[in-house]
C-alpha cells in the first residue's frame, strides 16, 4: 500500500500506532440546504467493528461516503491512523468499501473484480493474481472465478464485493447494507461468515444498517443515529442495559416502557418512563418466587397473539393505554383477546430513563 | 394474451392507420420498381427486374453511393466523437453530483440536443452557404463544410442513446466503486465503462450515418452543382425514369433496414446482458 502524507493528529509526520484507526471529529455537512450530518463525533479503534444503525434519512449512508471520501464535509475532520484525510480524495484514503448493490464491474469477471483495485493501486499482475487466488479461497469461490458477476447468486456477489473491497488491505473496511439486498436465509449464514471473517483478519470496519438484529450480531459497537446526529454509541450489551433515552430504547425495540407519571406508589414520577427489556415481562402467575423482592404489577387487556417463529408475541394494552409487549412460549395456554390479566415486571430490570 | 391486457381498440386503430401510411407507399415503390409500365391501368404491368440491375450498374448511382457513404460515415464520426465527448462526461457528473452545475450542464446539453429539431434542414443548408460558400468560408473545401453541417444535426442520436445507456448502466456507482479501490476516473471510464458502452456507441453510430446517409436538404442545397449524393440523385432520377429511381430508393431502404435491424439486434444484446438476475 502506497504511504498517504497528510497532516496528523499530533503534528508529528507519521501516524502513531496507538491512534485509532478511524477518528471522525464534529463533521457537518447540508445537503440541499438540508442539515444531514450535524456535529457527529465517531472513533474506532484496530480490529473494531462499529455499526451505524438508524432510519432512512438519519444520516447513516452520508456519513458513511463521507469516511470513504465519496462526499465532502462542510465542517469538521476525519482522521485514519492519526492523518488526516477530510481533504483527500478516495483513491487516497486506505480503504476498501461494499456498496448496497455490490457496484460490481459487469463485463469483468469475478477474478479480474478483485485484481482491479491491486492493479489501479500500482501492484503488479503477480502480486494482484496472488491476492484474488488468496482471497478467492478465502470466501471460497475459487470454482467461480472466471464467471461474469451477472452469473452469481446475491450471495457470491456479496462475498466477491466484500473480496474486491479487502484485495488492497485497506485499513478501514466500510460497508453500506452489505446484506439488505439478500434474502433473509441467506443473510443470517452470511453476515456470520463475515463476522468471523473479520475476527480472523482482525479487520476494522465500520457498517451501516437499519437492521437492529444485524447490527447487534455483526458490531463490537453499535452508533444508534437520529437526524445527523449519534444519539448513543455503545457495546451492543450496553445499549440493551442502558439506552440513553427514551427515542433510542424506543427505536431499539427491545423494551417495554411505561409512562411514570401514570403509575401508582414507589412507581411515580413527575417525568420520564421506566422501561424493562420485553422478556422481564410476566404474567403474574408465571412469575418465579422472589422471595418478596419488589415488583411493578398492574392490570392489562390482551389486544391481540402475534405467533412468531420463535415465540408468541402477546400485544397488552397497558395503564393509560401504553402498549406492551409479552413474550409466550407456542406451547404455553392461549390467552383470549380482550381478556384482563396481572403483568408483572421484576425491579432489576426497571430502569429509569428521561422524557 | 388475456382479455384484460388487450390494448383497446382505438389504440389498434391507429397503429393500422400508421402502418397503412407508411407500408402503402412502401408498397407502391417496390411495385412500381418492379414494373415494365403503370401508366395504362390502375395495376402494374409487365413484371421485371431491370430496373434493380440498371439501378445497381449505373456508375452515376455507384458513384453517389459511394460518395454518400463516405461523407455519412465523416459526419457519423465527428458527430460520435464530438457527442461521446460532450454526453459521456456530462451524464456522469450528473449522476455522481447533485449539484446545480452538472445538473445545468446536462440541461444545456438537452438543450443542445433539442435545437436541430427546431431549425429545419434547408434553413442549416442557406446558413452554411451564407457563412462558409459566400462570406469567410470560400477556401474551405466543400464536402468538409457538409461534414461540419450535417455532424451537429446528428447530436440527437449520438446524445439520447449514450444518455440512456449510461443511466441503465448506473454509471455512477461504477465510478465511485473505482474511486474507493483506488483507481482514477479514467481508468474505471477506459477498463470498465467504454467497454460496456461499445454497442451503446456502435448503435449510436450506425444510426447516425444511416440518418446522414438519408439527408436530402443540405446534401442538395450545399453540394448539388459539385458532389451528386445519393438522395439528390434519386430525386433527379424521378424525372428521367421514375421505375429506375423506384428501384434505386427500394434499395436504399433495404439497406437502412438491414443496419436498423443490425443496431436493434446490438441493442436486444447489449439490455439483456444488463438485467440483473
Amino acid at each position: 500500500m502506497s504511504s498517504i502524507a497528510s497532516p496528523t493528529l499530533d503534528g508529528g509526520a507519521a501516524a502513531t500506532a496507538d491512534a485509532p484507526h478511524l477518528a471522525v471529529r464534529d463533521a457537518r455537512l447540508a445537503l440541499g440546504g438540508r442539515p444531514v450530518l450535524r456535529g457527529i463525533d465517531l472513533t474506532l479503534a484496530r480490529g473494531e467493528v462499529v455499526a451505524l444503525l438508524g432510519a432512512s434519512g438519519c444520516g447513516k449512508t452520508t456519513l458513511l461516503r463521507s469516511i470513504a471520501g465519496l462526499q465532502q464535509l462542510d465542517e469538521g475532520s476525519i482522521a485514519m491512523g492519526g492523518r488526516f484525510v477530510q481533504s483527500l480524495p478516495p483513491q487516497r484514503r486506505d480503504i476498501g468499501m461494499v456498496f448496497q448493490h455490490y457496484a460490481l464491474f459487469p463485463n469483468l469477471s469475478v477474478r479480474e473484480n478483485i485484481r482491479f483495485g491491486p492493479l489501479a493501486r500500482g501492484e503488479d499482475a503477480a502480486q494482484a493474481d496472488a491476492r484474488a487466488d488468496e482471497l478467492l479461497a478465502l470466501i471460497d469461490l475459487q470454482a467461480m472465478a472466471d464467471r461474469l458477476p451477472q452469473a452469481l447468486s446475491g450471495g457470491q456477489r456479496q462475498r466477491v464485493a466484500l473480496a474486491r473491497a479487502l484485495a488492497t488491505r485497506p485499513m478501514l473496511l466500510l460497508m453500506d447494507e452489505p446484506f439488505s439486498a439478500l434474502d433473509e436465509h441467506f443473510r443470517l449464514p452470511l453476515r456470520r461468515q463475515f463476522r468471523q471473517l473479520q475476527r480472523e483478519l482482525g479487520q476494522s470496519c465500520v457498517i451501516v444498517t437499519h437492521d437492529r438484529e444485524e447490527a447487534f450480531e455483526v458490531a463490537d459497537r453499535v452508533a444508534v443515529m437520529f437526524d445527523g446526529v449519534i444519539a448513543q454509541c455503545a457495546s451492543p450489551r450496553e445499549l440493551r442495559r442502558a439506552p440513553v433515552n427514551r427515542r433510542v430504547a424506543d427505536f431499539l425495540g427491545m423494551f417495554n416502557r411505561l409512562d411514570a407519571r401514570t403509575l401508582e406508589g414507589t412507581w411515580r414520577r413527575e417525568s420520564g418512563h421506566w422501561i424493562a427489556p420485553v422478556e422481564a415481562l410476566m404474567l403474574a402467575g408465571d412469575s418465579p418466587d422472589t422471595h418478596g423482592a419488589p415488583a411493578l404489577r398492574f392490570p392489562a387487556t390482551l389486544r391481540a397473539n402475534y405467533p412468531g417463529q420463535q415465540r408468541v408475541a402477546c400485544e397488552f394494552e397497558g395503564p393509560n393505554g401504553q402498549t406492551l409487549t409479552l413474550w409466550r412460549r407456542h406451547e404455553d395456554a392461549e390467552l383470549a383477546a380482550g381478556s384482563t390479566v396481572e403483568l408483572t415486571i421484576a425491579e432489576p430490570a426497571m430502569r429509569w430513563i428521561e422524557d | 394474451m388475456s382479455a384484460a391486457q388487450k390494448p383497446p381498440v382505438f389504440s389498434a386503430f391507429a397503429l393500422a392507420a400508421l402502418l397503412i401510411a407508411v407500408l402503402v407507399p412502401m408498397a407502391a415503390l417496390l411495385l412500381y420498381g418492379l414494373s415494365g409500365r403503370w401508366d395504362r391501368h390502375w395495376w402494374p404491368e409487365a413484371p421485371t427486374l431491370r430496373w434493380f440491375g440498371e439501378a445497381v450498374r449505373d456508375p452515376r448511382v455507384q458513384g453517389a453511393v459511394l460518395r454518400t457513404t463516405a461523407l455519412a460515415l465523416a459526419s457519423a464520426t465527428l458527430a460520435l466523437i464530438c457527442g461521446a465527448l460532450a454526453t459521456i462526461p456530462a451524464a456522469i457528473a450528473a449522476q455522481l453530483d447533485p449539484h446545480p452545475k452538472a445538473a445545468a450542464l446536462r440541461r444545456a446539453l438537452d438543450l443542445i440536443a433539442l435545437l436541430p429539431f427546431a431549425i429545419a434542414p434547408v434553413v442549416i443548408a442557406i446558413s452554411a452557404l451564407e457563412l462558409f460558400v459566400g462570406r469567410w468560408g470560400g477556401w474551405l473545401p466543400l464536402p468538409l463544410v457538409y461534414v461540419a453541417v450535417v455532424a451537429p444535426t446528428l447530436f440527437p442520436l449520438i446524445h439520447k442513446t449514450l444518455q440512456s445507456a449510461l443511466a441503465q448502466l448506473n454509471a455512477a456507482a461504477l465510478i465511485e466503486a473505482g474511486r474507493t479501490l483506488g483507481a482514477s476516473d479514467a481508468l474505471t471510464i477506459r477498463r470498465v465503462l467504454l467497454p460496456m458502452l461499445a454497442p451503446a456507441l456502435l448503435a449510436a453510430f450506425l444510426l447516425a450515418w444511416v440518418t446522414a446517409a438519408m439527408e436530402f436538404a443540405i446534401a442538395n442545397l450545399l453540394l448539388g452543382g459539385q458532389l451528386e449524393l445519393l438522395q439528390p440523385l434519386m430525386n433527379s432520377l424521378r424525372n428521367a425514369n421514375g421505375h429506375q429511381a423506384a428501384a434505386l430508393m427500394v434499395l436504399a431502404f433495404a439497406g437502412v433496414g438491414a443496419v436498423v435491424a443490425g443496431v436493434a439486434a446490438l441493442t436486444r444484446r447489449w439490455t439483456a446482458v444488463d438485467q440483473p438476475r
